[in-house]
């Protein structure tokens, strides 16, 4: 993907939306959310047993007679884990899986900016599945997107590996029958920061009148005969309004965020805009 | 409003198929979609069996339901305010010849009853409700269907300009039957003639109206006609023949007439007799002249100023070929039969004396008679028989003879004394007998036709009595009738013609053709070939592939027909007036096809209504 203009010039101009403090990490470049060794101060606490000797502040002991613990951030390098939906239907429209090609390459070179490892799971029918490391992404320009499970149905039987206290984020249209709340919560399990990315389709958006049609999944490949008609196109979008309120709120809940963009928008203005406006993006 | 094809709404069926193609078999372009469930529409998916859906009411649906619907109605030809007022008028045309006769007490242009029918039937046409119809009927010896049935009111009279009446007497009744059945309950009935029937006389239907454009006119006609060859023709030695005529004046006054008879001669027509005739009123004229031998045929035609119709002035006639029989006695000299026989034959024309080989008809000795049998050749034998005792019958013997049998017309045996009968040891079929005993038979032992006279003629008085030359004739009769060949060349309208052909004509299997009148027909292929219904005056000629076998003559000669003083003009109402509910084309399925097809676009308009959204079981 460094060879993607788009992905090279995003790379250059955003980082990471990640807090100072991220949850969990290697010792690195980032300030952890907890206690750690790095040499800022954060604050005292009473001495547990199994806290480090070395940390206790003697000189507090002398003032106090309390055994008090001087604790410092932690310093660490985020484990990112980039889950991207490589089904059918995010094929539907050329642009659905570039952009999503794109997105993983671009959070992977971040990821990898400030010290990270970060590792790129295509979701297929592959057991175990394959996890590109920052030397691998470039596999992605050709990764086909024909798988027919979908993330819930991955999620649900334990397919996907997931690592404690990573950073994860997914790439995924979720345009598959599922339960926001329940696939939300197993992706927020045990991470520290979870993003979620809706890639659709213009037309999926913002559906235009086509009449008559026979409907394919291309996925399950069910049929249906359909007029897609204005009134048709409202049930459609309540629909698809319903799906993105639940998995928003079921975010909010899990402290995660969810952002939906357009496919045919580009890479850099979904960056801007999108991204950026929901806070997993922010200006270098 | 009606219609005048009802079974054009048969067509409103398509708009149920419509609908149900649009509902079954909808073919929309494939679009590929990530979330069917988001459409609403999951549980519309291929599963085992099918699920009733809303019909999509398109764009496409309801301009192909418009143009099915638009469709329906121009094949029904709807009729608004026809309903009760069309009219199927059903019109018998006298089909006889009396019909093709001139208004010649008329004064201006000269009609023909014909077109007077016509012009008649034009005016009521004419003023025949819009959506009406019309069937044309022709009386004859069979009815026949000039047009229709229920045809167009503006095609009718422009199918009679073919229309030439030319029938001999007929019953008009099986048209009048025919005409009220195509007419139905509502049609109205009407017969357009030349005189108006008796109705107490014949069976008139009650709702028929009789309009009769005829008028008493003066007629010449020719009522009989023959060709016969002359007595030295009539012996194979050539000559003039003789043409006879019956020459009847059928008017109310005298009459001067021209006969002129030509016959062809190369391309052109050549006068061989023209003469000037005066007839009075009600002469009957027999006509008699001798015209030169082997112009093969004759156009005879009767003129005059006081003849309405020319169909019965106008006879051809073909020249009679004569057909000899050829005739071999083998009796012994000087036997009495021999001279008995000779004399005889003496006195019979039609015959020619031939060697036994080459004869016809063979007359000899009975006891010679089996032994030389030939299949094509009649043989009479005379008695005696065989060696064996013999008795006489005496003339007041009984005598039982097969009447039915054309070799005994004539023949009584009055007076006779039968002498010399013997017994038979033969097959035979008796034609005269006397209690047991078989005086003259016919053998069934040989293929050949051979009779058999059990008869010592020295011993009898047949020769004497007129019974011997007409048994001879009638066996020299008959046996000109076996030989191939036409009995007789000419002939009137009707009459059957019955001929031999020999026999390597008669094998196979193909039809003969007949040509002449109105139309070639096809004739059954046998040793005897019988043509009838012949209607039309004219030469007829039958082939077989190229070759002609027959050529014979039909004219029309019908004295009653001939008879036009008591034609009467005027009209006859029906007696009986046609249903006023009037005339309605198959009414009765009109109705009920409306109501079908309008409860099937009902029951699918229910049907779509109860599978509207808000009733359909939730996905």
């Amino acid at each position: 993907m460094r060879s993607d203009a788009d992905v090279r010039h995003a790379a250059d101009t955003y980082q990471l939306g990640l807090l100072r403090v991220p949850a969990s990490g290697r010792a690195g470049d980032l300030l952890g959310r907890g206690t750690g060794s790095s040499l800022e101060f954060q604050e005292y606490r009473e001495y547990t047993p199994g806290d480090d000797i070395r940390h206790v502040d003697w000189a507090a002991y002398a003032r106090s007679d309390t055994l008090m613990v001087r604790l410092y951030r932690e310093e660490i390098s985020p484990r990112t884990e980039i889950l991207v939906d490589t089904s059918r239907s995010m094929n539907v429209v050329a642009a659905k899986s570039l952009m999503a090609r794109q997105l993983a390459g671009l959070f992977a070179m971040l990821a990898g900016g400030v010290g990270g490892s970060p590792v790129v799971i295509p979701l297929t029918e592959q057991r175990p599945l394959e996890r590109l490391g920052l030397d691998q992404i470039e596999r992605l320009v050709e990764w086909p997107f024909v798988a027919r499970s979908t993330l819930a149905e991955l999620m649900s039987d334990g397919s996907v590996p997931l690592k404690p206290r990573s950073i994860r984020i997914v790439i995924s249209d979720f345009l598959f029958p599922h339960d926001p709340e329940t696939l939300v919560k197993q992706l927020a399990s045990s991470a520290s920061t979870l993003w979620m990315v809706q890639v659709l389709g213009a037309w999926e958006a913002d559906p235009t009148v086509l009449g008559g049609r026979r409907l394919v999944d291309n996925e399950s490949a069910a049929e249906a005969d359909l007029l897609i008609n204005p009134s048709s196109i409202a049930d459609y979008l309540q629909r698809l309004q319903r799906l993105q309120r639940g998995l928003a709120t079921s975010c909010r809940r899990a402290e995660a965020s969810f952002v939906t963009v357009e496919a045919e928008s580009g890479l850099l203005q979904t960056c801007r805009d999108d991204l950026c406006g929901a806070g997993i993006l922010r200006v270098a | 409003m009606s219609f005048a094809n009802p079974w054009g709404l048969m067509a409103l069926a398509a708009l149920p198929t419509i609908a149900a193609i649009h509902l079954f078999h909808r073919h929309y372009p494939r679009f590929e979609v990530s979330g069917l469930h988001l459409w609403g529409v999951a549980q519309m998916t291929h599963t085992p069996g099918r699920r009733r859906e809303r019909l999509p009411i398109t764009a496409t649906l309801i301009l192909e339901l418009l143009a099915a619907l638009v469709l329906a109605l121009a094949l029904a030809r709807p009729q608004v305010d026809a309903v009760n007022r069309s009219v199927h008028l059903v019109v018998v045309l006298d089909g006889s010849a009396s019909m093709s006769a001139q208004r010649l007490t008329s004064a201006g242009d000269l009609k023909t009853f014909r077109e007077l029918a016509i012009d008649e039937l034009d005016s009521r046409v004419r003023g025949l409700p819009p959506g009406s119809v019309v069937t044309l009927v022709e009386s004859g010896r069979r009815p026949a269907l000039l047009f229709g049935p229920q045809g167009h009111t503006a095609e009718a009279i422009g199918s009679l300009e073919r229309w030439s009446p030319q029938s001999v007497g007929h019953d008009a009744l099986p048209a009048w039957n025919l005409a009220d059945q195509l007419a139905g309950e509502t049609g109205q009935l009407l017969y357009l003639t030349d005189t108006l029937p008796d109705v107490g006389q014949f069976n008139l239907p009650g709702r028929m109206e009789v309009v009769s454009v005829g008028e008493p006119q003066p007629n010449l006609a020719i009522t009989a006609a023959g060709w016969m060859i002359g007595e030295a023709a009539d012996s194979g030695q050539g000559g003039a023949g003789r043409v006879h005529l019956r020459l009847v004046n059928l008017g109310g006054g005298p009459a001067t007439a021209t006969l002129l008879a030509t016959t062809r001669d190369g391309q052109q027509d050549r006068t061989v007799l023209e003469r000037q005739l005066e007839l009075a009123a009600g002469e009957v004229l027999p006509f008699e002249a001798e015209v030169p031998e082997a112009i093969g045929q004759l156009d005879v035609r009767l003129t005059s100023d006081r003849d309405a119709l020319e169909l019965d002035s106008h006879v051809r006639l073909i020249e009679p070929v004569p057909r000899l029989v050829r005739v071999a006695v083998t009796l012994p000299q000087e036997s009495v039969g021999r001279q008995q026989v000779g004399r005889a034959l003496l006195a019979l024309p039609g015959w020619t004396p031939s060697g036994a080989a080459d004869a016809d008809l063979v007359i000899g000795d009975a006891s010679a008679v089996a032994a030389q049998a030939e299949s094509q050749q009649w043989r009479l034998g005379i008695g005696p028989v065989a060696d064996s005792p013999a008795v006489d019958l005496s003339d007041r013997s009984a005598y039982v003879l097969e009447k039915r049998h054309p070799l005994l017309e004539g023949v009584v045996l009055g007076g006779v004394i039968w002498g010399g009968v013997q017994e038979l040891k033969f097959d035979f079929t008796p034609l005269i007998t006397s209690g047991t005993r078989s005086l003259l038979v016919q053998r069934l032992d040989s293929p050949a036709t051979q009779f058999v006279l059990n008869i010592d003629l020295a011993r009898s008085n047949l020769t004497d009595t007129p019974d011997w030359p007409i048994l001879l004739s009638n066996l020299i009769e008959q046996c000109r009738d076996s030989r191939p060949g036409l009995r007789r060349v000419n002939y009137r309208v009707t009459e059957d013609v019955r001929f031999r052909l020999d026999e390597q004509s008669a094998e196979g299997d193909e039809l003969l053709r007949l040509e002449g009148g109105d139309r070639p027909r096809q004739v059954a292929r046998g040793r005897l070939v019988e043509i009838s219904g012949l209607v039309r005056p004219a030469f007829y000629t039958v082939h077989d592939d190229d070759r002609q076998l027959a050529r014979f003559a039909v004219n029309f000669q019908d004295i009653d027909e001939s008879t036009l003083v008591g034609l009467v003009a005027g009209e006859r109402p029906a007696v009986v007036d046609a249903d006023a509910a009037g005339f309605e084309v198959d009414s009765p399925y009109t109705w009920l096809i409306l109501l079908a097809i309008v409860m099937v676009i009902g029951l699918a308009l229910g049907d779509w209504q109860l599978l509207r959204p808000g009733l359909a079981p939730p996905p």
